[in-house]
């Protein structure tokens, strides 16, 4: 039993033992992988799209490049929105000081002294019997008289209710006579007398029965005249008498020029005026001749504190300005304001307030005086129930005129030189710093940044920087200001002036107060540039060009800027011709950098740029070989050396490629001579290696970023153009080996 | 004497250089894949029916009448393309599969450098969830109830140089073929066997008692599933001068093969995708279903001639006991087709399909997802269908033959067997099982076998189990021998189920 057994035992240990039995797996698997990238695949230099080497419709570059419609020269090209600071401060300040005018009424002319008086009037009268002594009852007519003369002067009180006093300054009192005593008088003696003052005698002679005679008394200055009366005595001749006794009557007293400097009385409508001027101030603007003007946008002149001290209502108050105008400002367009009627001015009294609004006026003020007339007009006393008034050559009328709250709108003129600082000075220190955000006016140049952080060495021939403006100046403006350009390394290049052009800043010039950080900066690093006048009314266009002729804007511009900050200041009118303005000053500016791509490399220029993977790297830990394959059919005039540069997530160098002693070099197309373009492009093929060691480190060390490097040398580093449609066509292919652990 | 002495050393010769022969597709049970797989000589009871239904007559270690059976399960796996020993000496080893070790182990693997050299793997499962024989004094008979798959995966060289190179352009700079045969089925067998004893002597020569048995087990074939891809195609990778313009080339002719509601479901969406190419979705059309399409497929034949003889008058081994019984088995099995009349279609596109990659720039990973999708929208889903007309696929038909040798409690047996065709499984190439069991005790059957040649090379196979008179649970399993060879290897499982006698 157990030989049988033991022999099945070993029957079915020597099957086992025979047996293949799969074992554990361990063996590497080498995998290729063949892919192509980019096959044939043409990138035109510029456009839109994904088959472009720099998209325009980027945000990037968005507008950043023009093009030659001719040519197809590709210009890269910024505009940029500028402001050059306010030069609403070119607007000349133009002030009046209020102007207090007096109207004096001045001499008092006395004219008809009685209400009764005039041909035929009867102010009072001397009886036949005073004047002569005689019984008119034996007097008839044809009585012979003999000849004498009246035995006693006859007293006779003249009516002259318009009349209390006066004192008479100049001038004569005429009274009138009328015979009719029924004979011939030889003379009539009048001694006048101002109360019982005798002011002087007035003689008639031969005053006939029946006739009329009118003779003038003149007054000494400062002859006091009241209660007029007349102490008459008459002379006459043997005669018989003409007619039955009657007398002599006082028919009109009345002043003759007969001039007062004070009256009590009731007197006619008195006229008086004057004339006087404003001053504008000049210190900003001057009116030259009469066709100089402001004109306003707003203002009002206003006449107050009107101020009668006359007995004498005043019945009319006309202020005229001449030089000030409405639409359309001729002179028959001169303002006047008047106050009568409703608003005229009670005697001793005040006149109401008057503003008018000057908006849209223009004021023409040759000399800088603006100037005013006044016309007043009293009332008549004299008229209805008469009143006497005490009057007296000094009574006046004033008022205060002033024009205020001046908007200028425009002005055309003479405008005063000025510096106009077009950035705002904080601190008011007299100093703008080009490092100063409150002060400096600062412009990104989007696109140029990207390009300035990655490209370096690369010359552009034929830069400009142009401002375009449009302005409503229509003066001399010359800037001289600093502009600081600074690339996205932080590298700065001042623009100036080349020597020898108008836009070299001289040792003349002022400059002090351009600072930098707080150091004066110098004349080699400003720039001058003048703002040509627009004529005419309305705004035009302009634009100052600054290219290598006049700046160094070749090496400003090469800096590739980024931003570019800027101060400076404005000369207005620095020779003071004659010029317009309006307000506001229209000074809208623009920066335009024009950029031609005729580039060319004195030393390989260079491209950098940094991918940041985002852990998409793929895990190269399992590749042994990579190979990346590049055939190119380069139509450009760019040839480029090109290095990768992996980076840890500490910024540390993992591995490179090529390996230095390596060079991974596409060559550029050749170039016409004359066109500089490029007219042969160069076909070549490049092969990019990593190695088994450098894709493990890649693998072991998962890289972050990836610096691209490239040296860019023009065709023979000499000046070639580049076109928009200039392109290179790829072929990209990888071929990687994976070897993949199985255990 | 002399025959003795020749069947002995035909058995040490068979032991010895069983690596020339080969294995075919046959019926196996836990004791005849214990013993190598065969067992045309000596499978008894209902299982009879699909080796040797003449076997319904044999009794055995003197077993009851009655058989009554549930679940006994057999699966079979293996071909050249599973060769475990040159997986063992280039997978193993810490080898990296590059450069010339690339080369040997496909040349290992393949047999040769060319890309149309094929290697297959095939995988057959059998389950037998009841069944029940009656043996009778002169006759027998026999239910039985069978399902099986046939699953046969057959690809070039090119398949593999595509898995261990990549596309590789140096590889694949001229075309190399990439073919791929697959064919997978399910079908049910309800076999009624008869067997009946058709001759009987006393004496014969140096025998006692012989016994000639006939049977044939006719069965009625209902199919579940059944298609079969083809494809005949080459991949070329190419890259122009410095490296340049890889491109992928891939000139191809497929045909897929189905019916039921994967046919039904394929049309629907080639309808679609010819409707509107940009809004077919394959996945909702195809996917959802079991595709169990049950269908009457025909009948076929099992059928098989046994000779049972006393020989305890030769002086055999007399280690195990005096009673020697030979048996020798002769069986034709899987004689017919399945055959599938109804909705048949065939689905195919032949053409030239050339990818260069996205000209527009794309990353590595884009390449691969662009040419996987263009491959599958311009090539295999791009499909136009025909009505095929009747199917019919030949059964894994065997000629097999067998001897078997009972000493006492050892047993050993001797099989040979050549297959019709070549599917699944199956091979034209002959199959040489040798076996051997020990009763343990009288119950615990020790079994040991053999097998060389058909789809596999040499498998060795082993089972154990219980085996009363009136219970069986039993299992064997096999795996391959030691030793490179280009036929492959091959394992195989079964378990006897339930198995009740009466």
């Amino acid at each position: 039993m157990n030989s049988r057994l033991l022999l099945a035992s070993i029957l079915i240990v020597c099957t086992l033992v025979s047996c293949e039995l799969p074992e554990s797996p361990d063996f590497t698997t080498s995998h290729k992988i063949e892919v192509p990238v980019i096959a044939n695949k043409e990138f035109t230099f510029l456009g839109s799209g994904a088959d472009v080497i720099i998209d325009t419709t980027g945000s990037e570059f968005d507008s950043l490049f023009t093009v030659d419609g001719t040519t197809g020269l590709i210009s890269l090209s910024r505009v940029e929105s500028f402001d050059f600071g306010d030069l609403n401060d070119a607007i000349p300040a133009v002030t009046v000081a209020p102007a207090a005018f007096d109207a004096q009424v001045g001499a008092l002319s006395l004219g008809s002294f009685s209400s009764s008086g005039g041909a035929g009037g009867n102010l009072g009268s001397a009886s036949f019997a005073s004047l002569t002594g005689l019984n008119p009852a034996v007097v008839p007519a044809g009585t012979a008289i003999p000849g004498a003369m009246s035995p006693a002067p006859t007293n006779i009180a003249v009516n002259t209710d318009f009349f209390v006093s006066a004192t008479i300054s100049s001038g004569a009192l005429e009274i009138t006579l009328t015979n009719t005593l029924g004979f011939d008088l030889d003379q009539v003696n009048l001694i006048v007398n101002s109360g019982a003052t005798p002011v002087g005698p007035l003689a008639f002679t031969n005053l006939n029965h029946g006739s009329t005679a009118t003779e003038s008394i003149n007054f000494a200055p400062g002859t006091v005249l009241t209660n007029l009366n007349v102490d008459m005595t008459v002379t006459w001749s043997a005669q018989n008498t003409q007619a039955a006794p009657g007398s002599i009557t006082v028919n009109d007293a009345a002043g003759s020029n007969l001039v007062a400097s004070q009256i009590v009385a009731a007197i006619g409508p008195q006229s008086f005026e004057t004339t006087g001027s404003s001053a504008f101030s000049n210190t900003e603007f001057r009116f030259e001749n009469d066709n100089h003007f402001i004109q306003l946008t707003s203002g009002t002149i206003s006449v107050t504190n009107i101020i009668n001290q006359i007995d004498l209502g005043i019945d009319t108050l006309r202020i005229s300005f001449p030089g000030i105008r409405s639409a359309p400002y001729g002179v028959g367009d001169s303002l006047i304001v008047e106050f009568s009627g409703p608003t005229a001015i009670s005697r001793n009294g005040a006149g109401g307030d008057r503003i008018v609004d000057l908006s849209n006026h223009r004021i023409f003020a040759n000399g800088n005086q603006v100037g005013y007339s006044i016309v007043a007009r009293t009332e008549d006393s004299q008229s209805g129930a008469a009143t006497a008034r005490t009057i007296t050559e000094n009574d006046r009328v004033s008022a205060t005129v002033a024009i205020e709250d001046l908007v200028i709108g425009s002005v055309s003129g003479v405008i005063v030189a000025q510096q106009v600082d077009l950035n705002t000075d904080e601190g008011a220190d007299g100093n703008l710093d080009l490092f100063n955000d409150n002060e400096a006016e600062v412009t990104e140049i989007d696109g140029l940044e990207s390009l300035s952080e990655q490209l370096d060495g690369l010359e552009f021939t034929q830069p400009a920087l142009t401002i375009m403006y449009t302005t409503n100046i229509g003066i001399e403006t010359e800037i001289i200001g600093a502009f600081v350009g600074t690339n996205g390394d932080g590298e700065q290049v001042f623009l100036s002036g080349n020597a020898g052009t108008p836009n070299e800043v001289l040792p003349a010039d002022q400059i002090t107060g351009f600072l930098a950080n707080g150091m004066q900066l110098d004349r080699t690093q400003l720039v001058k540039f003048g703002i040509t006048p627009a004529v005419g009314p309305g705004s035009q266009m302009g634009a100052v060009t600054f290219n290598s002729t006049n700046t160094n804007v070749a090496d400003f511009l090469n800096n590739l800027p980024s931003d570019i900050r800027f101060v400076g200041r404005a000369a207005i009118n620095p020779n003071e011709v004659e010029g317009q303005i309006a307000n506001p000053v229209e000074f809208d500016a623009e920066i335009s950098i024009d950029l031609p791509i005729a580039i060319s490399t004195p030393m390989a220029a260079t491209f950098s740029d940094t991918v940041d993977l985002d852990g998409d790297f793929p895990d190269t830990e399992d590749a042994t070989e990579a190979r990346v394959f590049i055939n190119y059919t380069n139509g450009l005039p760019l040839g480029v050396d090109l290095t990768l540069v992996f980076f840890d997530d500490q910024g540390q160098e993992i591995t490179r490629s090529p390996l230095a002693g390596e060079t991974l070099i596409m060559t550029a197309g050749a170039v016409d001579p004359v066109t500089r373009f490029v007219n042969q492009p160069t076909t070549d093929a490049l092969i990019f290696n990593l190695s088994r060691e450098q894709l493990r480190l890649l693998g072991e060390t998962e890289p972050e970023e990836i610096l691209l490097q490239a040296a860019l040398n023009t065709t023979n580093n000499s000046e070639v153009r580049l076109r928009a449609e200039d392109s290179i066509i790829l072929s990209v292919s990888i071929s990687m080996t994976i070897e993949t652990d199985v255990d | 004497m002399n025959m003795i002495k020749k069947y002995t050393g035909l058995l040490i010769v068979g032991l010895l250089c069983s690596s020339s022969a080969y294995g075919q597709l046959q019926h196996v049970t836990s004791a005849s894949l214990g013993m190598g797989g065969g067992g045309v000589a000596y499978v008894d009871g209902y299982h009879a029916n699909f080796v040797n239904p003449a076997n319904l007559m044999l009794k055995r270690f003197r077993r009851p009448d009655t058989f009554v059976g549930f679940g006994n399960v057999a699966v079979n796996a293996g071909g050249t393309l599973v060769n475990i020993p040159v997986y063992n000496e280039f997978l193993t080893k810490g080898l990296t599969l590059s450069g010339q070790t690339r080369e040997d182990f496909l040349d290992a693997w393949f047999g040769s450098s060319e890309a149309s050299e094929s290697r297959q793997v095939a995988l057959s499962t059998s389950i037998v969830p009841f069944a029940f024989s009656k043996r009778g004094r002169k006759t027998a008979v026999s239910l039985a109830f069978r399902a099986r798959t046939l699953t046969g995966l057959n690809v070039s060289r090119g398949v593999a140089e595509l898995a261990t190179f990549g596309l590789d352009a140096n590889q694949f700079n001229t075309p190399r073929d990439v073919n791929i045969q697959l064919e997978q089925s399910a079908f049910g067998e309800i076999s009624v066997g008869y067997a009946r004893q058709v001759l009987s002597l006393p004496n014969l020569l140096f025998a006692r008692n012989v016994k000639v048995y006939v049977g044939v087990a006719p069965k009625f074939i209902i199919s579940a599933t059944n298609s079969q891809l083809d494809l005949i195609s080459t991949v070329q990778v190419q890259r122009g001068a410095n490296g340049q313009a890889v491109n992928f080339t891939h000139n191809f002719d497929y045909s897929f093969q189905t019916y039921g509601d994967l046919a039904e479901e394929l049309r629907a969406y080639e309808r679609a995708r010819d409707a509107d190419p940009d809004n077919a979705d394959f996945d909702d059309f195809v996917g959802d279903g079991t595709y169990v399409s049950p269908q009457f497929s025909g009948v076929a034949f099992d059928l098989g001639g046994t000779i049972e003889m006393d020989i305890s008058r030769l002086p055999l081994i007399p280690l195990f006991g005096k009673k020697k019984t030979l048996t020798l088995g002769l069986s034709l099995t899987d004689l017919g087709s399945v055959k599938l009349d109804d909705n048949n279609l065939t689905f195919r596109n032949n053409g030239n399909f050339f990818f260069e990659g996205a000209p527009d720039g794309q990353e590595v990973d884009d390449f691969y997802d662009n040419l996987g999708d263009s491959l599958q929208n311009e090539v295999y889903l791009d499909f136009d269908s025909e009505e095929t007309g009747a199917i019919e696929n030949r059964l894994p038909s065997t000629l097999n033959f067998g001897a078997h040798l009972t000493m006492g409690k050892l047993s050993t047996s001797l099989d040979y067997s050549v297959g019709f065709n070549g599917r699944v499984t199956n091979s034209k190439r002959s199959t040489l099982i040798l076996g051997a069991e020990y009763r343990l005790l009288g119950f615990i059957p020790l079994r040991v076998g053999v097998r060389n040649g058909g789809f596999s090379s040499r498998v060795y196979t082993a089972g154990a189990g219980i085996d009363f008179r009136f219970l069986e649970i039993t299992f064997a399993g096999a795996i391959p021998a030691e030793g490179p060879d280009e036929n492959g290897s091959a394992v195989a499982f079964a378990m006897s189920g339930l198995t009740f006698r009466f």
